[in-house]
């Protein structure tokens, strides 16, 4: 795990991407109780250059790994033992989560990791079966910040699909 | 009907336990938690093989 964020922060300081943030069932986990996983999801901020393409693509990113040894499988790069997903922020929400992400001490790294509430918002939005168990897990073993929960989902206007995942107010 | 709210309270005993069992889980430090994600990949992966199903990559740690 140390040597797979060790390659993610090598991206970003070699101006592959411009930023990242872990998401998925390893962030709920860092805030949470523990969760089954078999993938690490990562959220990456392309470059301005890129993100100005008519066509987003994750190729420089799959170039730069594949130098590096880290072969693609399917939907999946093996890092150091660890298929990653990679997923390109994909709407204003992702935006905001990856931009506010926490620097977490990981061994002798330091990993981006979405915050809480902001995991939250984004396993409301998708709204899949293990989303709401996953919101069902969290609100029971994490320390949320409900003030903060509630004014993400109101933004970005949510607060109807977190009702219907989580079954109660934010 | 004295069973029944003896078997109430058991259930609600239980049910406190596990709560508190989840956020004593939370509380711990990340690296140790990612140990027991391993585990816990190991753990379906020995049912998987027991249900002639394709095991899944396990984490180095």
């Amino acid at each position: 795990m140390e040597k797979t964020i060790r390659v993610l922060n090598a991206m970003k300081a070699d101006g592959v991407i411009a930023d990242y943030a872990i998401a998925g069932a390893i962030a709920a986990t860092f805030w949470a109780e523990p969760l089954t996983t078999y993938d690490l999801d990562v959220f990456v901020v392309l470059s301005p250059a890129e993100m100005s393409k008519p066509v987003l693509t994750l190729d420089k990113v799959y170039s730069y790994l594949a130098k590096k040894g880290h072969k693609a499988k399917a939907e999946h790069v093996d890092i150091e033992g660890i298929p990653v997903q990679f997923l390109p922020v994909y709407d204003a929400l992702v935006a905001e989560a990856a931009a506010e992400a926490l620097n977490l001490k990981y061994g002798h790294e330091t990993a981006r990791v979405v915050g809480l509430e902001h995991l939250l918002a984004i396993m409301a939005s998708v709204g899949r079966p293990k989303d709401k168990t996953r919101i069902a897990q969290m609100l029971g073993s994490a320390r949320l910040d409900r003030k903060r929960l509630a004014d993400i989902l109101c933004r970005h206007g949510l607060l109807k699909k977190w009702r219907a995942a989580a079954g109660t107010k934010p | 009907m004295r069973t029944y709210k003896n078997a109430r309270r058991a259930l609600q005993r239980r049910v406190q336990a596990k709560r508190r069992r989840r956020s004593e889980l939370a509380k711990l430090p990340f690296k140790r938690k990612i140990a027991i994600v391993v585990k816990m990949q190991e753990i379906e992966n020995g049912i998987r093989r027991s249900q002639g199903r394709p095991e899944r990559p396990v984490w180095p740690l």
